[in-house]
C-alpha cells in the first residue's frame, strides 16, 4: 500500500495528462464533427452524404488501437514529424470526431420531420429552419449522449500508454514494472478513472430521463 | 508502387500470409467464445439487475457499474500483471477469455434488461390473467419480442468486441494485432501493415454486420408468423 501512496502525486500527473487529453479531444471532435453536420444539413447534397456516410463508418469500422497506430507511424513517414503528443490527439480526434458526428446526425433526425416540413411550407431556408427548429431542440437531447462520448474518450485514452504518451495508465504501468504490485496499483488506477467517470455517467443517466421523451 | 518517397511492397503481405491467417483466427476465436460466454454472464447478471432481492441487485448493479466506468486496458492488466502476485499464474489467452467475457457481460446485461423491460406491460398482464406462469410468460411472450430488440444490439456488440482484440496483443496473445505489429517491427513498413490490418478488420465488421441484418429480418419473419 505504501508503494501506492509514494507514487500517487506520480499517478496525480498523469491523471491530469489525462483529463487534458481527454477534454482536448472532446473539443476537437465535437467541433468538428457539428461543423460537418450542420454543413452536410444545409447542403442538402446526396454526394457530399454518402461521402460523409462512408469516410464515418469507415473510420468506425476500424479499432481506436490502429487508427492511433497509423497517425503514429504514417505522418512521420510522409514528412509530418509532429511529436508523439500531437500524433495521439489527432488519432483520437479523428475517431471520435467520427463516433460524435453520428450521435449530432441522430440528435438532429430525432426532431420530428414534421417540424421541418412545416417549417418548409412557410419557405423557410434550410439555415433558418437549422438554427431556429431543430438545433434548439436537438441540443438539449444531445448532451447526454455526448457526456458518454466524453466517458468513452477517457476509457480510450488508455491506449495512449501503448504509444508511451505519459497519461494515467502509462504511469501506473511503469510502477507496476518497477514494483510488481499489479493488483494494488491497478486498483488503485481502476478507482481513479471510476471516480473521475461515474459521476458523470451519473450526470448523463438523469439528462437522459429528464429530456428524451419516447414517442 | 510508388506514392511520393514510398515504395509500396505488398509482398511483406504476401509472405507473412499463412502466419497473419493464424492471428486472424486465434482473434476469431476468442471472439466467438467470449460472444457466447458473455451471452450467458448476461443473462445471469440481467436477471440480477431486475431481481426485487436487494443484496442480489446490489451485486449485479455494483458488478455493471464498476466494468462499465473502467477502461477494458485496466481491467486487463489487472487481471493479467495482478494475479501472479498472489500465485496464480495464467496464460494471456486464459485472461483474455475471462476479462472479456466479465467486461461485455456488464454491457451484454443491460442490452438484455433493455429487450426485456421494452416488451409493453400490457401484454404480461394479459398473460396472468390467462393464468399462464411466470416461466411461460416470459417463454412466450416477453423472450420473443426482446429478441427483436436485443439482437441488433447484440451484434453491434461483437462488433465492438472484434474491435478491442487489438488490446489483447499487450497481454501476450498472438492474435492479429501482434502479428502485424510484429511484422512492422521488422520491416518498417508501416503503409501496407496497417491498411491490410484495418481492412480485415473492416471486413468482419461488415460481414458481421449483414450477418446480423440476415438474422433480425429472419427472426422478424418467424415472430410475424407466431402472431
Amino acid at each position: 500500500m505504501e508503494v501506492v501512496i509514494e507514487n500517487f502525486p506520480y499517478f496525480l500527473r498523469g491523471f491530469a495528462t489525462t483529463i487534458y487529453i481527454s477534454l482536448l479531444t472532446f473539443g476537437i471532435a465535437t467541433t468538428i464533427s457539428g461543423l460537418i453536420v450542420i454543413t452536410a444539413e444545409i447542403l442538402d447534397n446526396r454526394k457530399i452524404e454518402t461521402l460523409i456516410t462512408v469516410t464515418v463508418n469507415l473510420i468506425r469500422g476500424l479499432p481506436l488501437l490502429i487508427i492511433l497506430f497509423m497517425t503514429y507511424f504514417w505522418l512521420p513517414l510522409m514528412g509530418l514529424h509532429i511529436n508523439r503528443f500531437l500524433a495521439a490527439i489527432l488519432g483520437l480526434s479523428i475517431f471520435f470526431t467520427a463516433s460524435i458526428s453520428e450521435v449530432f446526425r441522430g440528435g438532429v433526425q430525432s426532431i420530428e420531420q414534421g417540424q421541418a416540413e412545416a417549417a418548409m411550407a412557410l419557405a423557410m431556408t434550410r439555415w433558418q429552419i437549422l438554427t431556429y427548429i431543430i438545433l434548439p431542440q436537438a441540443a438539449r437531447r444531445l448532451i447526454a449522449p455526448l457526456l458518454g462520448e466524453f466517458v468513452r474518450i477517457v476509457k480510450g485514452s488508455t491506449l495512449l500508454s501503448l504509444l508511451t504518451i505519459p497519461e494515467l495508465m502509462l504511469a501506473g504501468r511503469e510502477t507496476v514494472e518497477a514494483t510488481f504490485m499489479g493488483t494494488q496499483i491497478y486498483l488503485t488506477i481502476g478507482f481513479m478513472y471510476f471516480g473521475f467517470v461515474y459521476p458523470i455517467s451519473l450526470i448523463a443517466k438523469k439528462l437522459e430521463a429528464k429530456f428524451y421523451y419516447h414517442y | 508502387m510508388t506514392i511520393g518517397a514510398y515504395r509500396f511492397d505488398w509482398t511483406v503481405i504476401s509472405r507473412n500470409f499463412p502466419i497473419i491467417l493464424q492471428g486472424l483466427s486465434l482473434t476469431l476465436k476468442i471472439a466467438g467464445s467470449v460472444l457466447v460466454l458473455t451471452t450467458i454472464v448476461g443473462l445471469i447478471v440481467c436477471f440480477g439487475r431486475m431481481s426485487k432481492n436487494r443484496i442480489v441487485y446490489g451485486v449485479a448493479t455494483g458488478y455493471v457499474e464498476a466494468i462499465r466506468n473502467t477502461p477494458l486496458l485496466v481491467q486487463l492488466f489487472l487481471i493479467y500483471y495482478g494475479l501472479p502476485q498472489w500465485g496464480i499464474r495464467l496464460s494471456g489467452f486464459t485472461v483474455s477469455i475471462v476479462v472479456l467475457t466479465l467486461h461485455t457481460g456488464a454491457y451484454t446485461a443491460e442490452i438484455f434488461r433493455a429487450g426485456i423491460e421494452s416488451t409493453s406491460m400490457g401484454q404480461i398482464q394479459a398473460g396472468k390473467s390467462l393464468g399462464l406462469k411466470n416461466t411461460q410468460i416470459m417463454q412466450h411472450i416477453v423472450l420473443p419480442q426482446a429478441w427483436i430488440a436485443i439482437i441488433p444490439a447484440l451484434t453491434n456488440q461483437f462488433i465492438y468486441t472484434l474491435k478491442d482484440t487489438p488490446l489483447l496483443a499487450f497481454i501476450g496473445v498472438k492474435e492479429m494485432m501482434y502479428i502485424f505489429y510484429d511484422i512492422q517491427t521488422n520491416t518498417w513498413q508501416v503503409f501496407e501493415v496497417y491498411l491490410t490490418a484495418g481492412g480485415i478488420y473492416l471486413l468482419f465488421s461488415l460481414l458481421i454486420g449483414f450477418g446480423a441484418r440476415r438474422l433480425e429480418s429472419h427472426h422478424l419473419k418467424k415472430f410475424k408468423k407466431k402472431t
